[in-house]
């Protein structure tokens, strides 16, 4: 008897807990579902439609200019997803300035970090639970949240004025047009406030070390092979780029050949990777490898690897970044300042000036599914105006697009030289897409290997831009 | 008749409260199961049949596009051709490294404590932790192994460990193996010590010396261990990701690509969750069928040497 009734009992607790548990599941997940559907309430009280299966450019900024509302009781709580370490600090610093403005909204800035960046901004678009501002890393990366209307489309805010606050045509590598190649509906969706260039940077006292003059700079590669071998020959550490900075590097060099348009049209799949100019340039990797003048032989080190291995260790003479490393400098090796720049030179027998990949660096996306995309786009626009550019410029260093933040005095040389070839940036709007990526990474590095031809290498950057 | 059915429906009843009981202290983990193991698993074979970017909602049906992509991939094939390798190298010289440090360590008197817990500690630290400890040490210009054959007069041996073809990939299954052999080892210092002594003793009286020892008593008592660590090494090494990732990311080239990281980058990087979904079934097939013909193989070989 009392056995049977301890059986009841432990029965009847564990259908008490396994219909808890379902409930609770039931409840979780219809809150997951109707979250992002749900009807989204401003701090105005008035109740704007969910956005869910919109596309962004149908999400309307309202009242976005306007200041923020008097007599608010409580203030929006508006969550920054930030990618970048080095900027970590400068935007904390803003997010405590804008809080202190009394503007009616309290920003937070999320760091994941750069490696889980990616992964946390997928998951919280899976969840629902997109923040209401994040950074975009890169077009080709961006245009399926942008596709599924987790990006407000700005374009209407500049045209309203807002478009002052940029460098002329830094948004042209924002913009996506009519059709273009990742079938985005046209419109900005990101507001950068990073310039971004590559090119060149070097270590001056190497450069004595191995018989060279840093003051005469190559001019071509010729020449700039030939001060390579020269620091082989005097057993220093030649030259590098991060692994996933060779299709970078081969679409800078092509532009001693390729027009801008020939080179976008490559890119939107529109001519094919067997042009002369992109076979002219796989060829500078094969005279490195022949010359052995490649760092280790090889190309398959990280950005961050290189960077400690010429700002900290100083085996390095020469590696091509962008203008992010110099932060990393300013940051790891704040006493390593005698080190210069130089874009990369021209091709023999260019026909071209040569031109630099670059753009735009970090950014503010507006979750236009948010659940306060006024006041977000309010807090994004806030970011690119002068004051808050300058404190970027001061706290990374950076070269900001805002053109009346940017004092030439007060900037490192280092940071100048990146600056100065901002006018030389390639007016490419089509980004490569992440499998031909892929196959000028790998083909290049098999190149190296003796592995694969040039012409392997462009078959199958052709065969993935098919898809 | 009425009265003879009366306490078979009783035991009947019984029986089917007992059952009951019992399925419903299985439920908890049931539901565990089913949700994070078999609907993921159903979701991937839908999804192996879909195109999806892994953002939006739109996943139309692609048919066997996905498995045709696959079939047709050669670079997947090549990463299949690296994980064999790995799992050929785990399963040999990761295995006989194990025993071989099980049976030392067995058959010590004094410190074996000490060795068992050095032998396991590798599997302990974190796959992101090995990784940059190897770079590190496997660094051409700065890292400790090429300065310790300087230092040994042995620069000739210097080497770009990580991305030399000749290298690479031996270099990485050498940190795999050195990563996990504490675990097949404690598996078989287990199965080892519960071998009966008197099967040793029975055999020394009969003159059998340490091989045969070995050959006829040792190996066949640890044949059901052996199955297992077998099993399990061999899946582990087939489906090595984050040595592989934090150590050379599939590089140079191809030459230390594997499946798991094709997998990952069609996923994540490609935004090609259809076709990932499609390989991750090519791929946990073949590691079901290797399965299968490997615990055949030790059923056989354990009934052949109980015969």
């Amino acid at each position: 008897m009392s056995s049977s009734i301890r059986r009841r009992d432990v029965l009847r607790s564990m259908f008490g807990l396994a219909a808890a548990a379902a409930t609770a599941q039931i409840v979780a997940a219809c809150g997951q579902q109707a979250s992002p559907a749900a009807p989204a309430k401003t701090d105005g009280g008035a109740v704007k439609p969910a956005a869910d299966a919109k596309p962004a450019a149908d999400a309307k900024p309202t009242t976005a200019a306007a200041p923020a509302a008097a007599g608010k009781t409580a203030a929006a709580e508006l969550v920054y997803l930030n990618q970048s370490r080095g900027q970590l600090k400068a935007m904390e610093a803003l997010a405590e300035r804008y809080n202190g403005q009394q503007t009616g909204a309290k920003v937070t800035i999320d760091s994941p970090g750069p490696i889980d960046y990616p992964k946390k901004l997928q998951a919280s678009s899976q969840a629902g639970n997109m923040p209401d501002a994040y950074y975009a890393i890169g077009q080709a990366d961006m245009a399926p949240y942008y596709k599924a209307g987790w990006a407000l489309d700005l374009k209407p805010e500049m045209d309203k004025g807002w478009i002052k606050n940029f460098s002329p045509g830094i948004l042209d590598f924002q913009e996506f047009r009519d059709g273009n190649s990742l079938a985005v509906k046209p419109g900005i969706y990101a507001a950068p406030w990073e310039v971004n260039t590559y090119g060149m940077i070097y270590n001056p006292a190497l450069f004595e070390k191995g018989g060279l003059d840093p003051k005469a700079l190559p001019t071509t590669t010729s020449e700039w092979l030939a001060g390579l071998n020269k620091l082989k020959a005097a057993n220093i550490g030649t030259f590098a780029m991060a692994f996933d900075f060779i299709p970078r590097f081969t679409q800078t060099y092509a532009t001693s050949w390729l027009k801008d348009e020939e080179i976008d049209a490559t890119l939107a799949g529109k001519s094919s990777y067997k042009a002369d100019g992109w076979r002219k340039s796989l060829q500078l990797f094969m005279d490195m490898r022949d010359a052995g003048v490649v760092f280790n032989n090889t190309l398959n080190a990280t950005n961050p690897d290189l960077e400690k291995s010429f700002f900290n260790v100083q085996e390095l003479a020469m590696f091509w970044t962008g203008v992010f490393s110099v932060p990393v400098q300013v940051t790891t090796a704040p006493q390593f300042t005698a080190y210069a720049g130089f874009a990369l030179p021209k091709g023999e027998g260019a026909t071209l000036e040569p031109r630099t990949y670059g753009g735009t660096g970090k950014n503010g996306v507006v979750n236009a599914k948010g659940k306060q995309v006024d006041e977000s786009l309010k807090y994004v626009k806030w970011l690119t105006e002068k004051e808050q550019e300058e404190t970027f410029m001061e706290m990374v260093p950076l070269i900001p697009t805002n053109p009346a933040a940017l004092d030439p005095t007060k900037i490192s040389p280092q940071l100048a030289m990146f600056a100065s070839l901002a006018d030389k940036i390639q007016k490419v709007y089509s980004p490569m897409t992440a499998p031909v990526n892929e196959a000028f990474i790998k083909g290049v590095q098999s190149m190296l290997l003796k592995e694969k031809t040039i012409d392997q290498v462009l078959d199958d950057a052709d065969l993935a831009q098919k898809g | 008749m009425a009265v003879a059915a009366l306490p078979r429906s009783g035991a009947r009843s019984r029986a089917a409260r007992r059952a009951t009981t019992g399925y419903l202290f299985l439920l908890p983990a049931i539901v565990l199961l089913g949700m994070f193991t078999l609907y993921p698993f159903v979701q991937g074979f839908i999804l192996s049949f879909q195109s999806w970017d892994g953002i939006g909602r739109d996943t139309p049906w692609v048919g066997l596009r996905n498995y045709q992509r696959v079939i047709g991939d050669t670079i997947f094939w090549v990463s299949l051709r690296n994980a064999a390798i790995f799992g050929l190298v785990g399963f040999v010289f990761g295995n006989a490294l194990s025993l071989g440090m099980a049976i030392a360590v067995n058959s010590m008197k004094r410190g074996a404590t000490f060795f068992r817990v050095a032998y396991y500690l590798p599997g302990v630290f974190s796959v992101v932790v090995v990784g940059m400890m190897f770079a590190w040490i496997l660094q051409p210009s700065v890292g400790i192994l090429n300065r310790g054959l300087d230092a040994a007069g042995l620069s000739a041996l210097r080497g770009n460990w990580l991305n030399e073809p000749g290298s690479a990939l031996p270099s990485v299954a050498a940190v795999y193996v050195w990563y996990h052999w504490g675990f097949g080892f404690l598996l078989f210092l287990a199965g080892l010590q519960s071998v009966p002594r008197e099967l040793y003793e029975a055999a020394s009286i009969d003159g059998a010396g340490a091989w045969a020892r070995f050959r006829f008593i040792t190996w066949p008592q640890l044949t059901p261990v052996t199955t297992i660590v077998s099993v399990l090494t061999l899946l582990g090494a087939l489906q090595i990701f984050g040595t592989v990732q934090v150590l050379t990311n599939g590089g140079p080239g191809y030459l230390t690509e594997v499946p798991t990281l094709r997998i990952y980058k069609e996923a994540f990087q490609f935004q090609r969750y259809g076709v990932a979904a499609a390989m991750s079934m090519v791929f946990g097939s073949i590691l079901v069928a290797l399965s299968l013909i490997q615990i055949w193989m030790g059923r056989r070989l354990g009934s052949s040497e109980v015969d």
